[in-house]
């Protein structure tokens, strides 16, 4: 009884371990578009004229950016400071 | 025109855009490569100023061999969306110029790049040793070089690494006899995993050698306190190389003798035999037939150790690999003094080219250690070099203007001669100073002080 109590803790850790993994490997993978979008931006940004009104889209687009930009960057400081937590507690419950 | 030649490796294809369109913007000729392989080729082909390395978290440890490779021919900034710590200081570690997490502002970007231009830039037309940095088919186990006798040694090492046969391995002091031995246990696929073991027969007096050898039991002779283990007992399964073979006393040739025939011998103060598998590799800078004709060494002895004979040629001979292992020794010093050496100037190499190197690659590895320590601007240049290196060169070529005609090897030991008797004159005599500084063992030196025949002007009164 104690040792199916545990298997099933053991698994649910796992399961939490893997999502935890996948969750923070997307969010990585988000910074790289998020990279790139932001430099054509800012490309565009060059090509544009001064009072041109794409201007202020764009410069509203780069806004908007840097936004997903932090709330990626506070989910992930989350993300590994539950990392290191979860490593300190043994599976074993 | 084109300020400075990137490559961007690696990244997916929005990034290679963005990257390729902002850099070619602010002036930069830039070439994208889709994968590691293919960067690596086009690095062969193509002298890159820099190369932006885009990686994702799967493909480490191959994107930090690139690293590795490239490093050495371009500066290397390195783009990711994983800021973890870990990876950036095994990426400078490996050799990487900067490390940048996504997302990252423009202006960071090209700040790197020129930090990197500029760095590389210092030393314009100096840094040609970087493209000289030991490739992996120019080194084998340890062993630097790409010369044809070299290539030929690592042949020879592949074929008779899983042998059983003892290995006799002539050759100057400092040429690396040492090194071969490695190589060879480390190709040995039986061996590579059980104990190298070395003993030097010249530098202990007769009843050490014995029981360092053979091992001893408790109360076996005045000091024997416990049971100990010989070297032999302590290679079982694996490789022991005996070093200086020439010195071990006759009495003690016997025993070994035995031991090469049947593989068993006993500990001194013991009656019991001890059976050991061990692949014995022996070395000596002497002539072993010169010393068998005068009685020194045993000719059954010699036949039994000389099945598979391996000459180490002195660095003069293959100065082709002057340049590979300097720079090999430059990147070894550099890393362990924590001197951010960039390379080493042609002017240098020259030098060291034209030098006659009577100690061989130790002396070259001495020399090198003493210019990355005493390096100011972060180029290896003549000014870091010894005075002997100037001196020694000119004495050669002294010699070799002499009216008399001399043979190759008079001519070539007459600057070793004057390179101990400097060495001696420098730490006033003292053997032992004299030795580390030449960084030969003390045998080594008294030979060569018997050899040509020097002595202080203390000892001719």
């Amino acid at each position: 009884m104690v040792k199916s109590k545990s298997l099933a803790t053991t698994k649910r850790y796992k399961r939490i371990d893997y999502i935890g993994k996948r969750s923070v490997d997307i969010i990585n993978e988000m910074y790289s578009p998020i990279d790139s979008i932001n430099r054509f931006i800012n490309l565009a940004l060059d090509t544009i004229g001064e009072n041109s009104q794409s201007r202020q889209f764009l410069l509203e687009s780069k806004q908007g950016i840097r936004k997903a930009s932090a709330l990626l960057k506070r989910l992930d400081d989350y993300a590994k400071k539950l990392e290191k937590e979860f490593k300190e507690i043994s599976p074993r419950g | 025109m084109d300020k400075n030649k990137i490559l961007i490796a690696n990244g997916d294809r929005l990034s290679q855009k963005s990257l390729y369109e902002m850099l070619c913007r602010n002036g930069y000729g830039v070439d994208i490569t889709k994968s590691l392989p293919e960067a690596l080729n086009r690095l062969n082909e193509i002298a890159y100023n820099a190369v932006i390395l885009d990686t994702h978290e799967a493909g480490k440890e191959e994107f930090l061999k690139t690293v590795d490779k490239v490093s050495s021919k371009s500066s290397i900034i390195i783009l990711t969306s994983y800021g973890n710590i870990e990876f950036a200081v095994s990426s400078i570690k490996m050799g990487a110029f900067d490390y940048l997490v996504k997302p990252v502002e423009d202006e960071k970007i090209i700040s790197s790049i020129e930090r990197a231009l500029t760095s590389r830039a210092a030393v314009p037309v100096k840094d040609i040793s970087k493209k000289t940095a030991p490739q992996k088919d120019q080194t084998y186990h340890g062993l630097v070089g790409d010369s044809q006798v070299m290539r030929d040694i690592y042949t020879i090492i592949g074929r008779i690494a899983n042998s059983r046969a003892t290995v006799l391995m002539c050759g100057e002091s400092g040429t690396g006899k040492r090194l071969i031995a490695h190589a060879l246990h480390k190709s040995d696929k039986k061996r590579c995993g059980r104990p190298f073991v070395e003993i030097s027969c010249g530098g202990l007096p007769r009843e050490i050698i014995e029981s360092e050898l053979f091992g001893h039991t408790k109360g076996a002779f005045t000091g024997a306190i416990n049971d100990r283990k010989g070297r032999f007992e302590m290679a079982d399964g694996g490789t022991i190389l005996l070093d200086d073979i020439d010195c071990l006393p006759l009495d003690l040739q016997v025993k070994l003798l035995r031991v090469l025939q049947h593989k068993e011998f006993e500990r001194v103060g013991d009656n019991k035999t001890l059976k050991v598998d061990v692949r014995i590799i022996a070395s000596t800078n002497q002539d072993l037939e010169k010393a068998i004709a005068e009685k020194r060494f045993r000719e059954d002895l010699y036949y039994r150790l000389n099945v598979i004979s391996l000459h180490m040629p002195p660095l003069r001979e293959r100065k082709e690999d002057i340049a590979l292992l300097a720079e090999h020794f430059v990147e070894i010093y550099a890393k362990e003094n924590h001197k951010p050496i960039n390379g080493i100037s042609k002017d240098l190499l020259d030098t060291l080219t034209h030098y006659s190197w009577p100690g061989n690659v130790r002396q070259l590895e001495n020399i090198i250690e003493r210019a990355v320590i005493l390096d100011t601007d972060n180029v290896i240049g003549k000014e870091d070099l010894p005075d002997i290196i100037f001196n020694g060169t000119a004495g050669m070529n002294n010699g070799i203007k002499h009216d008399i005609i001399s043979s190759l090897r008079d001519v070539m030991q007459e600057p070793e001669k004057i390179y101990i008797l400097r060495v001696l004159e420098e730490v006033g005599w003292n053997k032992k100073k004299a030795a580390t500084k030449l960084g030969v063992n003390r045998t080594t030196l008294y030979n060569k002080l018997r050899k040509y025949n020097i002595t202080s002007g203390a000892e001719k009164n």
